[in-house]
């Protein structure tokens, strides 16, 4: 069995496509989210093993998401997913520590990558 | 001073000195000599100072009280100083009597022009509570010595104490003349020299009377000398008022003086300086009528709040052919010589355009300037909507797109049948990507009015739009592209604000062209109400007209649609 895993996003279409992706190559997932404060929820809830959070989010930051998390679900590798690239956002994705993956670079190994096959 | 004016004077002076005559020969006391000579100039001389100045400003001025206060003030002094002090020996007991009852009956008016000062009015609360006070003490003064001629004993009181309510009425109106001193403006303590002159007067009857009674025992030829020196100190009230009317007189001739400095069109900020000067009003500003934004701007250029509810200022404003120009604003004390303030007033608008066109040049740069801004800020509003909507829409499908045609590649060895879908479900994603990434830059600017123009444009545009939309335009063939643009733009906006905000059934858009201008007209059915002070749409589209050097009227009673209406030169 994969790796258990929770999507946040709020494009519908995007949504679709990595669940679709996810559930080829492998992984479960157990929980998607349209918002920040709905994703904080499900995580708690479903305590995966990563969470896929979109930086962009209607409600908050994916920076501040990821923040809550640590305390709310210290476990869950958390990997930022974004349509922009890493050098739109400067050096914070470098001072979070996250991994970050550029959602037009997600692919079944990218996505290993940043989750660890280990599991 | 013209000469009706000093006829009146003389007319009233001489009544006077009829009614001193007549006091004289009633009362002849040869102890106090109340008919000596000298006795008798004096009473001319002071009282018809008095009733000729009265009668002058009376017939002057006649909705201001200060000139019968005057007169009556003159008159009761006679009857209350000249026949009442010797009347119980020289008239029938009854007419005695009616003399003593209204012998303190002066002290009304003079407080009363103490306080009412400069227009006799009583206003405030207190100003009647003051002389309220004094016609309750004078009543009780002159009944008192009704009384005391039958009570002995009541009038040996009263002989000795009747200076106690005396003096309490002249410290209550004192102190209000303190405090109004102490709060008025520098042009109204000026003003307020003659009610420190009354004020001074009646404290002089109080401390002369006081001493009289309370401490020292006078002879009745020391008492004699103390009431004519107070009667002449008295003469102080008319000189005051008579002196007040000369200032006035020596302002009138710093108009002329101020035409001449005026003719010589003086350089921009000179023109209030010498308003201030002629009036002698440091606290004298001038606000200009700016037509654009119909509201008063400063020299600079900035907006400026005429006091309208302010009872300490006054405004006048400056016409010339039922145009307003300007408007003065000054202390409220001078609005009560208005003949100065007109004639200066006139002469101001004879060297004001320079000032006006200062000030409105500077008020045209602060409009520009704000207007500008706007543009900019507009402009950066929309680049973040524009880079929004990309992301929000376009992006994310080409990223799902990305996704897929990541997830058919996998596919595509093992199980062609899913590749195959994966494939169409994409396709069709990626023509919806396509079609909202024109609809975003038709939005940013439509192809076709850079290739087809304006009619064309705005035709695609009507056809598209949700809220049903009529178009009838002139063949006006093709335009500069700023007002093709601004055109357009305005429709957008239009159809934006009826389909979002108006609820309109229909917009009818006209567009015509009337020699060397573009007239826009568009009107909904909606609601109307629409403000453009305060949207920022509508806002935005009055300074985009307004930088094609064109005019936008927004007529949107409530209840009755809107109509935008935009004139652009288009030579």
């Amino acid at each position: 069995m994969g790796a258990r895993l929770v999507v946040v996003d709020d494009s519908a279409e995007f949504r679709a496509q990595i669940l679709a992706l996810l559930v080829e190559e492998g992984y479960e997932v157990v929980g998607v989210a349209p918002d920040g404060r709905s994703a904080v929820a499900v995580v708690a809830r479903t305590r995966p093993d990563a969470v896929l959070l979109d930086i962009q989010l209607p409600d908050t930051s994916g920076f501040d998401v990821a923040r809550e998390l640590k305390h709310a679900a210290p476990d869950a590798r958390v990997i930022l997913i974004s349509s922009r690239e890493a050098a739109d956002y400067g050096d914070r994705l470098v001072r979070a520590g996250i991994p970050f993956i550029a959602k037009n670079d997600v692919s079944g190994v990218s996505l290993a990558a940043a989750i660890g096959t280990d599991r | 001073m013209n000469r009706r004016l000093i006829l009146v004077g003389f007319i009233g002076a001489a009544v006077m000195v009829f009614t001193v005559w007549v006091a004289a020969l009633i009362n002849q006391d040869p102890d106090v000599s109340y008919a000596s000579p000298a006795d008798f100039i004096r009473r001319i001389v002071v009282n018809g100072a008095f009733v000729f100045v009265g009668c002058v400003l009376w017939a002057r001025r006649p909705d201001n009280r200060i000139g019968p206060l005057l007169v009556i003030y003159a008159f009761a002094w006679i009857i209350g100083g000249n026949l009442a002090p010797a009347a119980g020996e020289n008239l029938p007991l009854w007419a005695g009597h009616i003399t003593s009852a209204v012998s303190a009956l002066y002290g009304i008016p003079l407080v009363w022009l103490i306080v009412s000062f400069p227009t006799g009015k009583l206003v405030r609360g207190i100003d009647r509570a003051a002389v309220g006070l004094v016609a309750l003490d004078a009543t009780v003064q002159g009944a008192m010595r009704v009384i005391g001629y039958y009570i002995e004993s009541a009038g040996r009181f009263w002989s000795r104490y009747y200076p106690v309510p005396n003096g309490v009425v002249a410290l209550f109106v004192l102190c209000i003349v303190v405090i109004r001193l102490r709060r008025a403006s520098p042009v109204e303590r000026r003003g307020l020299t003659p009610v420190w002159v009354a004020s001074g007067t009646l404290a002089l009857i109080f401390i002369a009377s006081g001493i009289q009674t309370l401490a020292i025992a006078l002879t009745s030829k020391q008492a004699y000398a103390l009431a004519s020196s107070l009667d002449y100190a008295s003469m102080l009230i008319p000189i005051a008022y008579g002196t007040g009317l000369l200032r006035l007189r020596s302002r009138r001739a710093g108009v002329g003086k101020l035409i001449i400095e005026l003719s010589d069109q003086p350089a921009p900020g000179k023109l209030r300086e010498a308003l201030v000067r002629t009036l002698g009003d440091p606290s004298l500003e001038l606000a200009f009528w700016f037509p654009d934004a119909q509201s008063y701007v400063d020299l600079d250029g900035k907006p400026f709040h005429v006091p309208d509810q302010d009872p300490a200022r006054a405004i006048t404003v400056l016409e010339r052919g039922g145009e307003r120009l300007a408007a003065i604003v000054f202390d409220a004390t001078l609005a009560e010589a208005p003949e100065l303030v007109a004639s200066v007033g006139a002469a101001a608008s004879l060297a004001l355009d320079n000032e006006r066109l200062h000030a409105a040049v500077r008020a045209q740069l602060e409009e520009v300037r704000a207007s500008r801004q706007r543009i900019i800020e507009a402009a950066d509003d929309e680049r973040r909507r524009v880079e929004r909507n990309i992301h929000d829409g376009a992006q994310q499908r080409l990223m799902a797109l990305s996704l897929a045609l990541r997830r058919a590649q996998r596919k595509v060895a093992d199980d062609v049948g899913a590749a195959e879908a994966i494939i169409a479900e994409a396709a069709a994603e990626l023509s919806i990507a396509v079609s909202e990434l024109r609809e975003l830059a038709r939005g940013i600017h439509p192809p076709i009015l850079t290739d087809d123009g304006l009619g064309p444009a705005l035709q695609a545009l009507v056809d598209r739009s949700s809220p049903p939309a009529r178009l009838a335009i002139d063949p006006i063939g093709r335009l500069t592209p700023a007002v093709e643009v601004t055109a357009y733009y305005m429709a957008t906006e239009a159809l934006t604000n009826a389909a979002r905000y108006a609820n309109a059934s229909e917009v009818s858009i006209d567009v015509h062209r009337d020699e060397e201008v573009l007239i826009v007209e568009i009107r909904d059915d909606g609601p109307g109400g629409a403000d453009p002070s305060k949207g920022s749409g509508l806002r935005g589209l009055a300074d985009r007209v307004a930088a094609v050097g064109g005019h936008l009227h927004v007529d949107s009673p409530p209840g009755g649609g809107t109509r935008l209406t935009a004139t652009l030169p288009c030579a």
